[in-house]
């Protein structure tokens, strides 16, 4: 098997402008020093793509004696076909249930003889094999991933076994509300689109999946063309190019690449409205608010980190320092994105008593209509900003994040420019940027308003929010 | 790679600060120096020079954690953590936070049985605000009674959170007040709600003097800075703040346990549960080492005797787990399993029980062994991959062992565990008459 190089970029992290490590005047006023501007450029890397479509990315760090790697399959649950929930999650498990002549035992044995992890997984957007291992055993550890990719058995008995603990799993979900609040939350949200629905499926969606679907999902979506690896350690490129050749030969490419995913379009759940998980007993209520919002490869990606962090995210957030740090209302309120390649979802996540549920969501109302009513101020504005752009780094500090960020940006359609000018992107971004952003996406009277709570002791406080739907906590499927 | 350890303490002749202490290790893998240094006021301080990336981890850690409580002011240790970010003379309420983040830094903390531990991870062009800022909070903690009032509702919907709303955190809660009846540990890290209720900021105000001191802390920072230079900013605005009396010991040692405990925990829920714990060693055992080996071949991965037995071949559980934390004083070492859909938890105690019998009956397979130390050397380097990590480490064993040069020796301790010392091991500790047990009442189905 050929490959090519396509591109060598060089240079290490580097200092655009070390300012003076002592020299900044400090005290409150201090932060206009603020975060140097530091040129991120990601560690020199090799880029290689094998005559099946599959593209490598290798890159050799030296500190510690281990290595990461990770194969980025573009095709996850949105890809599954309608009322076979859970089968991409069940799909990736089973590869390491048995394969290439190898029962489910041998391969946890092999894999953890030496000290190393694989696992896997399925997001909505893509399937993820990740693996790290003491350096010396990266041949082994990527024979052991080329078995279980190319050549899983699918048995009849793993295919049980798996959909059994997949199906307590679900049944298990009801005990932690956190969790089923957020998982409710984004059903509410997708409205029947892919993204809403749960990565595990239903018990009905599991215990429908046989050997055919999990086959038929395998052969259509398990091929190299479109796939991405990125393997980051103490290695040889040369040899682990090499080492990936060898294991990943026989991987035939197949005819089609990522699946299309309908567009998730804004506008899908209009008007407001409030759905209740009664949970008698509970003494705290999870609380969610949000509505559809813009995907992974919106233009307005900048301006919604930078307005998402205003609002809700570090521990100066305006949902923190109204709902936790001025009324002791939380222990955490903040804003999240998500976000995937065709759409995503905003959405405001706190938790308070069950006797101040009310204030908590009025106050997080007030503070999404903040937002959008008024431009964000200088000094707050530069503040987000700084905070994000200074923990970027950290972003990449490890083997298995620069194996992460290599694979994703591919997947999206990024180049690493978008890691070097990521800082410059986040600074640019203006008050009028977050107000017009906020007021686009940071849903106010077009929402959903998702409530765990014991009903009971609650009502009162729920009722004015909109037309609200009370669902059991233990008649949620 | 080098698969040796070295175990070298020399003294470097740096001439800004004589007498200075190094630690080097370059042993499985992972290089790093450490200097080491100690100011008048008993402040210990750790500094690990790693210029790979260009940013800094600077992390104090306090010997003060829940196992120095008493009833009356359970929680206060976690309490005063959270309080640490409301405000000093300096900087005033919200600043600490806002100051960082403006600067392009995020800092948290915790708070464990054993310890109390504080971080920052930031860009290295702001070292020195960040020697400002946390040495500002122990200096002079205000302590603003307004603030106390809010912060404590923040730590009640805290523990609404990970306890009286959840399964595990009221299980746990069960098993160690079942478990210590003298012993400090006996108690939540976030203190009991009463407790809670009641605190006030003399509480606060002395418990800070006693145990936030100079002579009670560690100092350690890792990353992209100038040794002599850090050393020389930590004197600058470390040096004023006194240092106190040394807090009391603790005195109180749990009393051996002489027969089976047992107890339940009735709560609206799906599965059916167990936790299962015996007393075991404190960290300076040497009875540790063997434990953390058979807790590896125990629960290392899906290879290993819990997954194999419970959730593979009897398919009894969704998952199940051993867990021995490393503490000051005797521990735990707990079993956890989570059944499937209508099996009773006494299925998963019974299959506990067998795994632990054929150990103490048959020990381990050399395979075993050595996978498990396999396991422990490659998670080991894991956790040195970055400046936080390495940092974290340093201080989690100066707090625990008294010197964090027990990092430099662990694997080596490990590599030495035979299959005749777990076997030892789990005879002595996993005893019916040592055991406390938990299990998991679902309230629909008592109804």
């Amino acid at each position: 098997m050929k490959y090519k190089i396509i591109t060598v970029i060089a240079m290490l992290l580097i200092l655009a402008q070390p300012s003076g490590l002592f020299s900044a005047g400090l005290g409150a006023g201090a932060s206009s020093s603020g975060v140097k501007h530091l040129a991120m450029k990601l560690p020199e890397y090799e880029e290689a793509v094998l005559d099946n479509g599959l593209r490598i990315f290798i890159i050799e760090t030296e500190e510690v004696s281990l290595v990461s790697f990770r194969l980025l399959i573009p095709n996850g649950s949105a890809a599954e076909p309608a009322g076979q929930g859970g089968l991409a999650s069940i799909t990736a498990s089973l590869c390491m249930k048995g394969a290439a002549g190898m029962s489910a035992e041998e391969i946890s044995e092999a894999v953890e003889g030496i000290g190393g992890e694989l696992d896997v997984g399925a997001t909505h957007d893509y399937t993820v094999f990740t693996g790290s291992f003491i350096s010396r055993d990266l041949s082994a550890g990527l024979d052991l991933l080329a078995k279980v990719v190319l050549s899983p058995d699918f048995s009849e008995d793993e295919i049980e076994r798996e959909k059994r603990i997949v199906e307590a799993s679900i049944q298990g979900i009801k005990e932690d509300p956190y969790d089923l609040a957020s998982r409710e939350f984004h059903r509410i949200l997708g409205c029947g689109h892919p993204y809403g629905e749960p990565q595990d499926g239903t018990l009905e969606s599991v215990s429908g999946i046989t050997r055919k679907e999990v086959k038929k999902f395998y052969v259509r979506n398990y091929r190299p063309n479109g796939a991405i690896m990125a393997i980051v350690g103490d290695v040889n490129t040369e040899r682990a190019l090499r080492a990936v050749m060898k294991s990943f030969e026989g991987w035939e490419r197949g005819p089609e690449g990522a699946a299309k995913v309908e567009s998730l379009e804004m506008g899908r759940c209009p008007g407001r409205k409030v759905v209740v998980i009664d949970k008698p007993g509970a003494t705290q209520s999870q609380i969610r608010i949000g509505n559809i919002s813009a995907g992974r490869n919106t233009p307005d990606f900048f301006p919604l980190v930078v307005a998402n962090g205003v609002l809700g995210g570090g521990f100066t957030s305006r949902l923190m320092d109204e709902i936790r740090v001025n009324r002791g209302l939380s222990y955490g309120a903040r804003s999240r994105l998500s976000q995937y390649r065709s759409g995503g979802f905003f959405g405001v996540v706190t938790f308070t008593k069950n006797e101040t549920l009310r204030e908590t969501i009025d106050v997080a109302f007030a503070e999404l209509e903040k937002i959008r009513d008024t431009e964000v101020g200088e000094e707050e504005l530069r503040k987000s900003e700084k905070y994000i752009s200074g923990l970027f780094p950290f972003e990449l500090e490890t083997n298995s994040d620069l194996a992460r960020w290599m694979t994703n940006l591919a997947f999206y359609g990024l180049t690493p420019d978008f890691i070097e000018g990521y800082r410059e992107r986040v600074s640019v971004v203006s008050s009028e940027d977050v107000q017009r952003v906020a007021r686009k996406y940071f849903w106010v009277e077009d929402c959903r308003i998702l409530v765990l709570t014991d009903y009971e002791k609650t009502k009162d406080q729920i009722e004015g929010l909109g037309p609200v739907t009370v669902v059991k906590v233990d008649e949620v499927e | 790679m080098k698969r040796t350890v070295l175990i070298t303490a020399l003294i470097l002749s740096l001439p800004l600060v004589p007498g200075l202490l190094a630690g080097e290790f370059d042993g499985a893998g992972v290089k790093f120096e450490v200097t080491e240094a100690k100011l008048d006021n008993g402040l210990k301080i750790l500094l690990v020079e790693d210029h790979s990336v260009p940013v800094i981890s600077y992390y104090t850690f306090f010997r003060v954690g829940a196992r120095n409580e008493r009833p009356g002011i359970t929680g206060i240790s976690h309490f005063l953590e959270h309080m640490m970010f409301n405000g000093a003379e300096k900087y005033g309420p919200k600043e600490f936070d806002r100051i960082l983040e403006s600067n392009g830094g995020y800092s948290n903390a915790f708070t464990s049985k054993d310890m109390t531990a504080y971080y920052e991870d930031f860009a290295s062009d702001i070292l020195e605000l960040a020697v400002d800022l946390d040495s500002d909070r122990l200096r002079s903690l205000a302590l603003d009674p307004k603030y106390i009032v809010s912060e404590m509702g923040v730590v009640q919907e805290e523990r609404r959170l990970s306890i009286d709303n959840s399964i595990q955190g009221r299980m746990f809660e069960e098993l160690y007040s079942l478990a210590f009846m003298a012993h400090p540990y006996s108690w939540p890290v976030l203190g009991w709600m009463s407790d809670l209720d009641e605190m006030g900021r003399e509480d606060c105000v002395e418990y800070f003097r006693t145990y936030y001191a100079p002579n009670n802390a560690v100092l350690i920072v890792s990353g992209d800075f100038e040794t002599d230079q850090a050393l020389d900013l930590i004197h600058l605005y470390y040096d004023d703040v006194p240092a106190q009396d040394p807090p009391e010991p603790v005195r109180t040692r749990e009393p051996e346990q002489k027969g089976e405990r047992r107890s339940q925990v009735h709560m609206p829920g799906e599965l059916q549960e167990v936790l299962i714990g015996y007393h075991g060693p404190e960290v300076k055992s040497d009875d540790v080492y063997a434990l953390d080996v058979l807790q590896q071949v125990l629960d290392g991965g899906e290879s290993c005797r819990l997954y194999r037995s419970l959730v593979r071949e009897l398919e009894i559980a969704v998952y199940s787990y051993a867990y021995f934390p490393w503490r000051i004083d005797p521990e735990l070492f707990v079993f956890g399993v989570k059944m499937k859909p209508g099996i009773c938890a006494s299925e998963g105690e019974k299959a506990v029980y067998a795994v632990i019998d054929s150990i103490v009956r048959c020990g381990v397979t050399d395979e075993e062994l050595k996978k498990a130390k396999n396991k422990l050397e490659a998670d080991f380097l894991r956790s040195m991959q970055t400046v936080n990590g390495k940092a974290y480490k340093i201080g989690r064993y100066e707090i625990l062992f008294g010197d964090y040069h027990e990092i430099f020796r662990v694997q080596d301790r490990y590599r030495a565990v035979t299959s005749d010392d777990i076997k030892a091991v789990a005879e002595k500790y996993f005893k019916p008459d040592n055991r406390n047990v938990v299990t998991l009442v679902l309230e629909k189905e008592e109804s």
